[in-house]
């Protein structure tokens, strides 16, 4: 009686009832998803028309995924070098989880990041390490979407990190009134408008001849809208290190530089280690926008598999497919992130 | 005294510094006001050799060539020029933000309650949904909701007055009331209010967490009965937690609400971005943009200041 399931009449009444919803919901999606589905790798017709199995089957026709799952992981990177997006995508997922069992702790991490990423985009590119140069517009898929979401961290944090100590009380006030309206004026501004931004109007900023690919106008233009909202974050981890710090510092003989970079940012970074996580969440999300711009990350590859008309009515298989990857990656950092929290409070 | 000498020194030592630092940021400034007006002059430049286009809001009286459907104003395409045009974009996404705004709260109240009730099984579905719909891009949602409406069965036959409302692949209709919604409209507001109630469900849930335990037993000693300590003790000692970090998800939800562009429906990123193309005018388009959607979220900032201020909020 004491797990609350059964305590009086409605609430024996929402169990039961509750319970058999929940039975029957259970039932239903994996019915759809496994008993009645079709088997991921069962052959595929080779002239392009959907496996029989699938016309006939109620449940899921998961060979539609398995077909277009190159192009949704790699998009059109060409097949021959398919190794490459292969070994960049672990290398980068290797750099994730490594990161996240060394609870991000460790002085070594922005040089490990700053060396995987380079590694990474030599690879991808090819060209300065003796491959066939692939242009970033053939990048795609799922390794496009870390690619972008890794260069919003080693971009957008130390740009956040600077814009909130532009708006430290000590800096100097025009300095902290720039700071304070950049912080402002994109967080009210929708991402689309930045990209569009970056899409239609730089191009005419710079000579024709240096115009950058949309790759490189797409990460300026995430680094420079999360950097906003990093700066957030971390200035409220700079407000909440007491004054005490300051002075003790400052009573040290250790100057204003010396002060932040070795007593104050570091604490204020371990403190708000779990809110950058979130932060960094809705930004790994909102790569997806890239659409807009005309880069095929994850989502905009999967969108595009299923518009070839004879998978149309599959929308739904592809669909989940590539919600779950997005899930696996921020449900998993939603994780870290309550862990971090857990061990912030109780070091405090 | 050798104190006194010393402080004297650090003073003009440091009002030598805080002058050198002014002059810094002098410069700074001239740079940053050189450097914007170097990048507007290359723009408006490049803009006239590359494309042949003056920069300039003239276009925004010139007939824009943008069908729109169901306007909820008068308007004319081919007729109303480009300022008509964009204006109808920002009324509809007034529009799907408020119903997403009211949506999004009625669901994210009753999911945050739900994370609170004692029973198990409540609080775990909740718990269950809120995951799920957050860990996923709200754009691929909006696009998965947007593909399950398209693919509902077709309205065979002419709709029947006395029913009360057809859902079809082609929207939501309410015959009694005369309305119809679009497909667009209704898997905007479907995506952005079950997101946001996933947010706003935290929200709630803290807030009442946050009411101090002792106001919750000094009820009940008082003998007050369980509708009245959660409507008189609890809801407003609660709301004073909520509110801030609500009006911020509502200006998240307006800003997301851009997003409407993906599927189609004509908000004023939407006509924006088609003005854009006939007329080559981007900054100016994007500006436009970008006024609206400060517009709306510094109203929506003003209203929290003003709250924040009040008296409601200082009486703790």
């Amino acid at each position: 009686m004491q797990s609350g399931l059964f305590d009086g009449w409605v609430s024996s009444l929402v169990t039961l009832a509750g319970g058999l919803a929940a039975l029957a919901a259970i039932f239903a999606i994996s019915r759809w998803a496994i008993f009645d589905a079709v088997w991921p790798f069962s052959p595929v017709p080779g002239n392009g028309t959907v496996p029989a199995a699938c016309l006939q089957r109620a449940g899921a026709c998961w060979p539609v995924v398995a077909s277009h799952g190159r192009f949704i992981l790699f998009g059109s990177y060409p097949a021959g070098g398919a190794w490459r997006p292969l070994v960049a995508t672990i290398l980068l997922l290797g750099l994730y989880l490594y990161s996240f069992t060394t609870r991000l702790r460790g002085r070594h991490l922005p040089l490990l990041w700053l060396g995987v990423f380079a590694c990474v985009l030599l690879l991808l590119d090819g060209r300065y390490i003796g491959l066939s140069r692939v242009p970033t517009d053939d990048w795609g898929g799922l390794v496009l979407t870390l690619v972008l979401a890794t260069g919003i961290i080693l971009g957008a944090l130390p740009l956040g990190i600077a814009l909130a100590l532009a708006r430290l009380p000590s800096s100097p006030r025009p300095i902290r009134f720039l700071a304070t309206l950049y912080v402002q004026l994109l967080r009210g501004i929708p991402l689309i408008s930045v990209l569009l931004v970056a899409a239609f109007v730089l191009p005419l900023l710079v000579p024709a001849v240096l115009v950058p690919d949309r790759l490189d106008r797409a990460l300026v233009a995430l680094i420079l809208y999360n950097a906003a909202y990093f700066a957030e974050v971390v200035r409220s981890g700079l407000q909440a290190q007491p004054t005490g710090q300051w002075e003790a510092a400052t009573a040290l003989g250790l100057s204003w530089w010396q002060t932040v970079s070795r007593v104050i940012m570091p604490q204020a970074l371990r403190m708000m280690v779990a809110p950058l996580v979130i932060t960094f969440i809705t930004a790994f999300k909102d790569t997806s926008l890239v659409l807009v711009i005309g880069l095929y990350d994850l989502l905009t590859s999967a969108r595009t598999a299923i518009a070839d008309p004879v998978w149309q009515d599959y929308f739904i298989e592809v669909y989940v497919a590539t919600a779950g990857l997005y899930f696996l990656f921020c449900f998993g950092m939603s994780r870290l992130a309550v862990h971090l929290q857990a061990s912030v409070a109780r070091a405090r | 005294m050798p104190g006194d000498m010393s402080h004297a020194v650090a003073a003009r030592s440091s009002r030598e510094a805080s002058r050198q630092v002014d002059r810094l940021v002098a410069l700074l400034y001239a740079a940053c006001l050189i450097a914007a007006s170097v990048l507007a002059a290359v723009y408006i430049e490049n803009l006239y050799v590359r494309r042949g286009i003056q920069f300039g809001f003239r276009f925004l009286s010139e007939p824009a060539a943008i069908p729109i459907d169901h306007p909820p104003i008068a308007y004319y395409a081919y007729t109303d020029g480009y300022a008509r045009a964009l204006l109808v974009g920002a009324i509809n996404t007034l529009k799907v933000s408020l119903s997403g705004i009211v949506f999004a709260t009625l669901l994210g109240a009753a999911l945050g309650l739900a994370l609170l009730a004692r029973h198990p099984l409540v609080s775990l579905v909740a718990r269950i949904y809120i995951e799920a719909l957050r860990n996923v891009p709200i754009l691929l949602q909006l696009m998965i909701w947007y593909a399950l409406l398209l693919h509902l069965p077709a309205r065979d036959r002419p709709q029947a007055p006395e029913s009360t409302f057809v859902l079809s692949n082609r929207g939501l209709s309410v015959p009694m009331l005369g309305a119809e919604l679009s497909p667009e409209f209704c898997a905007l507001i479907l995506g952005l209010s079950a997101y946001f109630a996933c947010y706003i469900a935290e929200i709630v849930r803290s807030g009442v967490l946050g009411v101090p335990r002792g106001q919750v037993e000094a009820a009940h000693a008082l003998g007050l009965r369980p509708f009245h300590r959660a409507t008189r003790i609890i809801l407003p000692q609660a709301l004073r937690l909520i509110i801030p970090p609500l009006g911020n998800q509502y200006a998240n939800l307006v800003k997301t609400s851009s997003m409407a562009v993906a599927i189609g429906y004509q908000d004023i990123v939407s006509i924006a971005n088609a003005t854009m193309t006939q007329t080559g005018q981007a900054l100016e388009a994007i500006l436009l943009i970008m006024v609206v959607y400060l517009t709306i979220n510094s109203a929506i900032g003003i209203v929290l200041f003003l709250y924040e201020r009040s008296g409601s909020n200082r009486a703790r």
